[in-house]
């Protein structure tokens, strides 16, 4: 098997299903894309798709009563190539992994601080853990530098400071300030700024765009905003209800898209200085109830292009151009009538 | 782990398979018999409660029937729990006497709830000067050892059967209180509420219609917490001596017994079961408690 | 926080005025005459009627109510509580005579059940579901259900009666013998007394542990990669342990009431014990003094809690 060099995580073929109230909720099924040094790689996707599982996956942190069925996740990490679904979740190899090789922020900074110890405690704790200090004195002191990189005034003030006296945006670089402690090889963001003002999104997307340059980190971002996409990403996947059903070079999905998901996401956002006058296209319908899934394309029964033969099965992975993937019966169907033309 | 990984295949067989069970519609009855123990305490319940309810139909002998002839007995054919000091057969006592326990703190915990959800609704409702006075003798009440106040109140008014039950009554009803009004205070300014407002609904009929049936969960869970505890303080209390009087049979008054010593070292039959039953009955209506709670409680998944 | 405990005392002071109001109303409406617990008994018996009329005057029992509560509450703020009805003896004598065996007996039991309430509530948090789980839930359930004092005959039976390990009931004074002494004594009762305590604490520190393990920052502290050991321990249970002090808080009234029968099953020469036959005496006014002295112990400790709740929580602030 050949690899390019480029690429931190190799996720193939993901299952994961989880099994609460004695029901089994196939969440993921069959998930495939790469991350890559220095490049950030969006997923977008309602909520609901599995967009969190595949981070959660990826970090050995999905719920206790769930489990990877098939496929696999690999971390190319210090010259080897370490098999993460093979890993036990709670493990000590693991545990080495999250934190040191990757680390995670998650939507709401500020459930994500635990109240009840100083932010400056709880970076540190990174720092001690994974031998990225040599004493308490010195992580405060390396956690007060880490505050200052991330842009939080008073760094020295702040770091003994309770994550209740820091605002939403203060948290979230604070965590963010925590994830980058040991310089992890990727950092997985998921909805980081779902729940702040948009002001501070901004500021938060461009302290990611900075340790991208700066560490070349390999940042997977989770998001349900295609401005977001936009805006940052490098490469993108859209997924639909526990599939990625497009793909590839983020400018190449987002000018091109090519399955009616990704279309109809785009074409569902209003875009700014256009006025009244744009035309707005819902999407109809409601995500399917993933006990009573479709049998064939997850999203036939809200499509527009849907035939019997969607009915069928999942439409195979097909390359609409080089590094632009979709799965896509109407595609394929347009694809053919182009090669017989 | 292995263990998990085997549950999660058969769920995932039969799901395959396409067996899926079956789900009650009503989501807080669905919970609530999903809750073995919960099953199980409304099943001990019942049955202590019919066996006390229907004593005759258990026993032949009466509960405050003297018979010298035969007194401190242990268990025999004639008599399955053996007798007491006097000769009273004690399985006929634990059976009347749980008719006396249990409607003492039944009948203490819903009067105590009636007065305490009726108080707080008024007041939670209306609030202003009734509101203030109620809650500050409410605090006063509560900052009392409820044993100690109970013990004080027996001091007052003497010992009898009905006295204790006014006791009670008076001593439980603030927690029934406190939590009616403050289901008020937070429903109160909910916009249902100020559009039945809007309609012309007279605030009594709002505050007792339409907000109170939203408490009726947390309601049901503090009967069941008061019974308990009125129940064991009834034992306590007659175990002292100073509950019911000694001649009604009460499950108390069949342990009070057991303050002699070679009463406790040799007739075991006369507290033990007693106190069994006692334990029993209390532990079923916890159960039926728990279950209660996280049945109606909507922030527990289901 | 001396300010806010200030503050807070202040605050305590009209409810306890309105509370000294009714407990002498509750010693004014008992029958029989007030000069009876003014006055030594011994004195009372050597007494003509016309010497009661006088003293009854000169100890202003003719006065009108009001200015007889006043006096009243003005002896009980300089340490004059009245004598008891059966023995003669000043109430605060008896207090003091009683009081060290009761705050040994139930800052035992206090410290047993919060120790071993937290210890087994985290073991089954943690081990959820499994055999030592289900154990330990259906000894808490048995706990909170079986009435304290026939667990105590029960232990009775067992300990004293049959094994003859420890001694039926009673305590030694402090000054006769050394703690190891008295330690037998002690146990069976404080264990007994504690047991309630500790069921209920051991349940709801299972439940607030969970619910801490099941938080957002728990899932960010296992993506730094700690040990899972640290991680439950100390961010688990650093944040469930405030709700679990509040509730041994809230508990500690029913550890008074139950001090009152433990010492009765036991013979333990407490203020409860005292209490107990003061009320089966009608002893009205040493009831109602041992029933005001609850109530402030109940309102201290509940200062007491906010302070620590506050120590604990660093969102908490006192005011």
């Amino acid at each position: 098997m050949e690899r390019n060099q480029d690429v931190v995580v190799k996720v193939e073929d993901l299952h994961v299903n989880f099994y609460n109230n004695d029901r089994c909720n196939k969440v993921l099924r069959g998930v495939s894309f790469e991350l890559k040094k220095g490049k950030i790689m969006c997923i977008v996707g309602e909520s609901g798709c599995g967009k969190s599982v595949t981070a959660n996956s990826i970090m050995g942190l999905l719920p206790d009563l769930s489990r990877i069925e098939k496929g696999s996740i690999t971390f190319h990490y210090q010259g080897e190539d370490i098999r993460i679904d093979r890993l036990k979740r709670k493990g000590k190899e693991m545990r080495k992994l999250r934190g040191e090789g990757m680390a995670m922020i998650f939507q709401d900074p500020m459930t994500a601080l635990n109240p009840v110890f100083t932010v400056g405690y709880q970076i540190n704790e990174a720092l001690l853990y994974h031998n990225g200090a040599s004493s308490r004195k010195d992580a405060t002191k390396k956690s007060i530098q880490l505050l200052k990189e991330m842009g939080i005034p008073l760094p020295k003030q702040r770091v003994k400071e309770y994550p209740h006296q820091f605002s939403g945006g203060m948290s979230q670089r604070a965590m963010i300030a925590m994830a980058m402690s040991c310089r992890p090889k990727v950092l997985i963001a998921d909805e980081p700024t779902t729940a702040l003002d948009v002001t501070i999104q901004a500021q938060i997307f461009e302290l990611m765009l900075d340790l991208k340059e700066t560490n070349d980190t390999a940042i997977l971002l989770i998001t349900h905003d295609m401005g977001v996409v936009a805006e940052l990403a490098d490469d993108v996947a859209v997924m639909y209800m526990g599939n990625i059903v497009e793909s590839g070079d983020a400018r190449a999905v987002l000018t091109r898209p090519s399955h009616p998901y990704t279309k109809a996401l785009l074409d569902s956002i209003p875009v700014l200085g256009r006025g009244r006058e744009q035309k707005l296209e819902p999407i109809k319908g409601s995500t399917p109830d993933p006990y009573n899934r479709p049998a064939g394309c997850q999203f036939a029964p809200r499509c527009a292009y849907a035939t019997p033969e969607c009915e069928t099965g999942m439409p195979p992975e097909s390359m609409v151009e080089e590094g632009h993937m979709c799965r896509c019966f109407h595609h394929l169907r347009k694809k053919e009538g182009e090669a017989n033309d | 782990m292995s263990s998990l990984d085997r549950k999660m295949d058969k769920i995932l067989a039969r799901e395959e398979a396409g067996q899926i069970k079956k789900r009650m519609k009503n989501r807080a009855l669905r919970k609530m018999f999903a809750n073995r123990l919960s099953v199980a305490g409304i099943i001990i319940f019942v049955v202590i409660l019919f066996m006390c309810c229907a004593a005759p139909l258990f026993t032949p002998y009466d509960a405050t029937k003297v018979d010298l002839r035969s007194i401190l007995q242990p268990p025999s054919a004639e008599h399955i729990l053996g007798t007491d000091k006097i000769g009273r057969d004690i399985w006929a006592r634990i059976l009347f006497g749980g008719r006396v326990s249990i409607a003492v703190g039944l009948g203490s915990a819903l009067i105590a709830t009636v007065l305490g959800v009726s108080l707080g609704t008024i007041a939670g409702y209306k609030g202003g000067w009734l509101d203030g006075i109620v809650m500050k003798v409410s605090e006063i009440m509560m900052a009392f050892p409820q044993m100690i106040l109970v013990l004080i109140l027996v001091t007052i008014t003497g010992q009898s059967l009905w006295n204790l039950i006014f006791i009670f009554s008076l001593t439980g009803w603030p927690s029934m209180y406190r939590m009616a009004r403050s289901q008020m205070l937070s429903l109160r300014e909910q916009e249902y509420v100020q559009a039945l407002k809007a309609f012309g609904i007279g605030g009594m009929r709002i505050a007792f219609k339409h907000i109170l049936p939203n408490a009726i969960g947390p309601i049901f869970v503090n009967i069941t917490l008061s019974t308990a505890m009125f129940i064991l303080q009834e034992a306590a209390l007659s175990f002292l001596g100073l509950g019911v009087p000694l001649e009604v049979a009460t499950w108390g008054n069949i342990l009070n017994v057991a303050q002699d010593l070679t009463i406790l070292k040799q007739a075991w039959w006369i507290w033990l079961p007693t106190g069994i039953a006692v334990t029993l009955f209390v532990i079923s209506i916890n159960f039926i408690g728990d279950g209660l709670r996280d049945a109606t409680d909507p922030s527990q998944i289901g | 926080m001396t300010n806010y405990v200030i503050r807070k005392i202040l605050s305590l002071i009209p409810m306890m005025l309105v509370l000294s109001f009714l407990i002498y109303l509750g010693i004014e409406l008992m029958p029989g005459d007030a000069v009876d617990f003014l006055i030594p008994p011994d004195a009372l018996s050597t007494m003509s009627e016309t010497q009661l009329n006088e003293m009854r005057e000169s100890l202003g029992l003719n006065d009108p109510f009001m200015v007889r509560y006043v006096k009243w509450l003005g002896g009980v703020l300089h340490g004059d509580f009245g004598y008891s009805l059966q023995s003669g003896v000043p109430v605060a004598t008896l207090m003091k005579n009683h009081l060290p065996a009761t705050i040994e007996l139930t800052v035992t039991a206090l410290i047993f059940s919060s120790i071993f309430g937290i210890l087994f509530g985290v073991i089954s948090a943690l081990k959820k579901g499994s055999i030592l789980d289900q154990m330990l839930s259906v000894v808490g359930m048995i706990g909170v259900a079986i009435p304290q004092f026939l667990l105590g005959l029960i232990c009775i039976n067992a300990f004293a009666l049959h094994l003859n390990l420890l001694p039926v009931g009673g305590r030694m004074a402090s000054m006769d013998q050394n703690f190891f002494e008295r330690l037998p004594y002690l146990i069976m009762p404080a264990l007994v007394l504690g047991f309630s305590l500790t069921s209920g604490v051991m349940r709801y520190a299972r439940g607030s542990m969970l619910d801490s393990m099941g938080k957002d920052y728990m899932k960010t502290a296992r993506a730094k990669g700690i040990p899972e050991w640290r991680l439950n321990l100390l961010h688990g249970l650093r944040a469930a342990l405030t709700p679990v002090v509040v509730l041994i808080g809230f508990r500690l009234p029913m550890l008074i009431g139950g001090a009152v029968v433990i010492e009765e099953v036991f013979q333990w020469p407490g203020i409860g014990a005292l209490f107990v036959d003061s009320v089966r005496a009608q002893n009205t006014p040493l009831v109602m003094m041992i029933g005001f002295f609850s109530v402030l112990l109940v309102l201290i400790s509940s200062i007491i809690v906010d302070i620590v709740t506050a120590a604990l929580d660093p969102r908490i602030k006192l005011s």
